[in-house]
C-alpha cells in the first residue's frame, strides 16, 4: 500500500473526492486510509512533514511499499511554467543559509530521467535572490519533499514526489493565501489525473516479482542464525553474479553429501558455508592447497601449523607436543624436509592455477 | 551534452569561455562567485551523469601541484600530479571518481599559465637539491587527460611549457581516442601518452562509455607513427576465468600496433578500492561481476584480491609481455605494498 503525502488538505481535495478514504485513529489527525492507500496531511513545512511521515511510518511501514510526496512546488527556472506537473529526480533541502550535503533520489526509472531536482526550502522562498541561489542547485522549491523522502529512507522504504508548478513568478505572501483558496481545487484535480495515468502506466507494466523463496532457509537440514542468513545470501548473491544458481547448487554432489552428513543442523550450515566460499574463492582455496600440500611434511609429525588466514602476512606458527625421544627426531626430520622458502614463494604469487 | 554551464564571474568575457558557449548553444548559463560555491555542496548522484551532466568553468586556487602518492609511476623518481579538471565523462564501473566529489559534474579549470608556473616551480626547486633526477608531472589524476582536450584545449600551454623543461616527464594518461588535440603539436620527447587498456570484452563490460579496444589501439599506432612517445596501463587487471588468456591476446594486439622497443614503459595493477568506493559499485552496478571477485579488506583495509592472487597476477602478466619482447625494466608493478613487489624482493 502507498502513502500520499500532502502539505495541505486543498493539493489533496480531488484525492479525496475520487477515493473513499476513511479517518485512521492516529496520535494527531490528517492520516486516512482507503482501499487503496494511505493519505497524510502534513502540514507545511519539513518539520511537520517530518515528524509525521516518521510517525505514520514507524506504526504502519509493514504495510506501505512506497511514499508518495504530493503536491505544488514553485519553479526556479524559466523552463518550468504554472501549471506543469514534474516527477521530481533528487530531493535537496536548504536550512538556514546553508545547503544540507545529503539528498534523496527517487529509485524510479521514470524519474531518474526526469532533469528536475527539488529543493525543499525551510522557509518560504520569496526573493528573487534566494531563487537565484537555489537555482544552481535545482529546477523547483518546496517544503516538504526533502524531509518526507529522509522519513521514507529512513525506513528504507522508496519514494516518488509529484508537483506541480504553482508559480513562475516571485509569490508574496497573500498569493501563496490566495492559491490555497482559489487555485487548489483545479491544482488538485491536474495531480490527481497525473497520479491516475501513471499509476495505470505502472499497474500496466507491473511484472510481479517472484519471491523465490530460499531454499537453502526453507531446507529442514540446515539451521541458519541470522547473521548466517545474511551470509547465505550475500553468498548467494554472489554465486548468481557467478552465473549458479542456488537450484543448481542444491543438486551438487558436496551439498547433498553435507546434507546426508549425520550431523547437526547447525554443523552442517557450517560446512554449507564453507562449501559455498570455497565457490565463491575457488583461487583462495588453490593457494590453500598449495600452502597445505608445502605443509605436509610437518602435519605428517603431528606438527600443528597456522598461518595468516588472509594471506597477507608473512608468518608460520607450529606447534607440537613431544613426548618421547622418537617425536623429537620426526619433528626434526620433518623441519628438515620442510621448506620455508616455498612456504614464503606461494605467498608470494610464485603457483600455478 | 551540458545542461547547464557555470562560469565563475571573473571569466565570463575569457576567450575559451567563449568559445565553449559557442560550442553549447542551447545550456543553461550561470554566473557564479567561485565553482566550490555550487560544486560538490550538496550530494548529486553519481549516475545522474547519464541523464544530467552540467559543466563548471573556474580558475584552480590553492595548491595547484601536489606530490604523487607512494606508489604513482616509476619508481625512484618523484612523481607530482596538477589538477586542471574533476571528473570524466567516461563510466568506469571501478572508478573512484564515483565516491570522490560527491558530483559527477565536469570541471575544467581554465588558469592554466597558473598551474604551468607551479610546474616550473616545483621542477626548479626539486632539480636544485636533486639536479640528476628527471621528474614526473601527471595530468589527469581526476580527469581523464585527452578525452575534453578539444573543449579545454590546453594541451599547447603544456607542450610549450614542457619544451623548456627537459630534464622533466609529463604523463597524459587516458582512455580516450580523442588525439586531434595532441597532434597539433610537435611531439616531444618528453611528454608521454600513457593509454589504460584492458582485454576487449572487460572494456566492454567494465570501461562504461569509453573507446573500445580497437579504437585505442588504433589511436596508439597513429601516435606512435607520428613520433608521439607511448606509455602503456594494464590497470586495473581484472581476474575471470579469461584472465591469462586475454591478456596474452591483449600483448599480442598491443604489439601489432606498436614495436616492443616503442613503448616507454607498461605498468601493471590489479583492480583495488576503497571501502566507500566498493559501496558505491554495489550501490551503482549490482550487476557487475566485480562485486563476485575473490576479494578481501587487506592490510590498509582496501578492498583487493587476497596478498598471493594478486602477486600471481602481475607476474602472469609481466612474464606474457616479457616472453613477447618487451625489455623487464620497461615493465613496473603498480602496487601500493611495495614491500612485497617481488621485483624488490629480488634485488635483496
Amino acid at each position: 500500500m502507498k502513502l500520499l503525502t500532502f502539505a495541505h488538505r486543498g493539493e489533496a481535495q480531488a484525492f479525496l473526492a475520487a477515493f473513499v478514504f476513511k479517518p485512521v485513529e492516529f496520535f494527531f489527525d490528517g492520516l486516512l486510509k482507503s482501499d487503496e492507500y494511505y493519505l497524510l496531511i502534513t502540514g507545511e513545512g519539513p518539520h511537520t512533514a517530518s515528524e509525521k511521515t516518521i510517525t505514520v511510518l514507524a506504526k504502519f511501514n509493514e504495510e506501505i511499499t512506497e511514499v508518495l510526496n504530493i503536491g505544488v512546488a514553485g519553479s526556479l527556472t524559466n523552463k518550468l511554467k504554472k501549471q506543469d506537473l514534474v516527477w521530481v529526480r533528487t530531493a535537496y533541502a536548504h536550512h538556514a543559509e546553508r545547503l544540507e550535503f545529503k539528498s534523496f533520489s527517487s529509485l524510479n526509472p521514470k524519474d531518474m530521467k526526469s532533469p528536475n531536482d527539488c529543493m525543499t526550502a525551510f522557509s518560504r522562498v520569496l526573493s528573487n535572490e534566494e531563487k537565484k541561489k537555489l537555482s544552481h542547485f535545482a529546477s523547483l522549491v518546496d517544503r516538504e519533499l526533502w524531509a518526507v523522502a529522509s522519513a521514507a529512507n529512513l525506513f528504507k522504504i522508496p519514494f516518488r514526489a509529484l508537483k506541480i508548478i504553482s508559480d513562475d513568478l516571485t509569490p508574496t505572501e497573500a498569493d501563496i493565501c490566495k492559491f490555497v483558496k482559489e487555485e487548489a481545487p483545479l491544482f488538485s484535480e491536474k495531480l490527481l489525473t497525473e497520479f491516475k495515468t501513471t499509476e495505470t502506466e505502472t499497474e500496466a507494466l507491473k511484472v510481479l516479482p517472484i519471491e523465490k523463496e530460499n531454499i537453502f532457509l526453507s531446507d529442514k537440514a540446515f539451521y541458519f542464525t541470522t547473521s548466517q542468513e545474511r551470509k547465505l545470501q550475500s553468498m548467494l548473491d554472489g554465486l548468481k553474479l557467478k552465473g549458479i544458481s542456488p537450484e543448481s547448487l542444491m543438486k551438487n554432489e558436496s551439498i547433498q553429501k553435507i546434507k546426508e552428513t549425520e550431523k547437526s543442523p547447525k554443523d552442517k550450515t557450517r560446512l554449507l558455508l564453507l562449501f559455498l566460499g570455497d565457490q565463491l574463492n575457488p583461487i583462495a582455496v588453490k593457494i590453500r592447497a598449495s600452502l597445505e600440500e608445502i605443509l605436509s611434511p610437518l602435519s605428517d609429525a603431528k606438527i600443528t601449523s597456522t598461518f595468516d588466514s588472509a594471506f597477507e602476512d608473512d608468518w608460520l606458527n607450529l606447534s607440537v607436543r613431544i613426548q618421547s625421544s622418537r617425536d623429537l627426531e620426526k619433528v626434526k626430520n620433518s623441519l628438515k624436509i620442510f621448506s620455508y622458502e616455498d612456504f614464503k614463494k606461494i605467498l608470494d604469487g610464485q603457483f600455478d592455477v | 551534452m551540458f545542461e547547464i554551464i557555470y562560469i565563475e564571474n571573473q571569466l565570463i568575457d575569457h576567450p575559451k569561455v567563449l568559445e565553449i558557449l559557442k560550442k553549447y548553444p542551447n545550456s543553461e548559463i550561470k554566473k557564479i562567485n567561485k565553482v566550490e560555491d555550487v560544486f560538490g555542496r550538496v550530494k548529486k548522484p553519481y549516475l545522474q551523469k547519464r541523464t544530467n551532466l552540467n559543466l563548471f568553468l573556474g580558475e584552480k586556487k590553492g595548491q595547484l601541484v601536489k606530490l604523487a602518492p607512494p606508489a604513482y609511476g616509476l619508481s625512484g623518481e618523484p612523481h607530482y600530479y596538477f589538477v586542471h579538471a574533476y571528473n570524466c565523462i567516461y563510466e568506469c564501473n571501478y572508478c573512484y571518481l564515483q565516491g570522490y566529489f560527491h558530483s559527477p559534474d565536469i570541471v575544467l579549470y581554465l588558469n592554466h599559465e597558473e598551474i604551468a608556473l607551479e610546474i616550473k616551480k616545483v621542477a626548479v626547486d626539486y632539480h636544485a637539491k636533486n639536479p640528476e633526477h628527471i621528474v614526473w608531472f601527471h595530468a589527469g589524476e581526476y580527469s581523464d587527460s585527452l578525452a575534453l582536450t578539444s573543449l579545454s584545449g590546453e594541451l599547447n600551454h603544456y607542450f610549450k611549457l614542457f619544451r623548456e623543461l627537459s630534464n622533466c616527464n609529463l604523463e597524459l594518461r587516458t582512455k580516450s581516442v580523442n588525439i586531434k588535440e595532441l597532434l597539433k603539436e610537435e611531439p616531444l620527447s618528453n611528454i608521454i601518452t600513457s593509454f589504460s587498456l584492458s582485454p576487449a570484452h572487460r572494456i566492454k563490460s567494465n570501461d562504461l562509455k569509453t573507446p573500445p579496444l580497437k579504437s585505442r589501439l588504433e589511436a596508439i599506432r597513429e601516435l606512435n607513427a607520428k613520433g608521439f612517445p607511448i606509455g602503456i596501463h594494464f590497470d586495473p587487471i581484472i581476474h575471470d576465468e579469461q584472465f591469462i588468456e586475454s591478456y596474452e591476446e591483449l600483448a599480442d594486439l598491443l604489439l601489432e600496433h606498436i614495436p616492443a622497443n616503442k613503448i616507454r614503459y607498461i605498468s601493471l595493477g590489479v583492480v583495488r578500492f576503497t571501502k566507500e568506493v566498493y559501496q558505491k559499485v554495489q550501490r551503482n552496478y549490482p550487476e557487475s561481476d566485480l562485486l563476485a571477485q575473490e576479494f578481501v579488506r587487506s592490510f590498509d583495509n582496501k578492498i583487493r584480491y587476497n596478498r598471493p592472487m594478486r602477486l600471481w597476477m602481475l607476474q602472469k602478466v609481466k612474464q606474457q609481455l616479457v616472453d613477447r619482447g618487451i625489455p623487464e625494466e620497461r615493465i613496473y608493478l603498480c602496487m601500493e605494498d611495495t614491500e612485497l613487489d617481488p621485483m624488490n624482493k629480488t634485488n635483496d
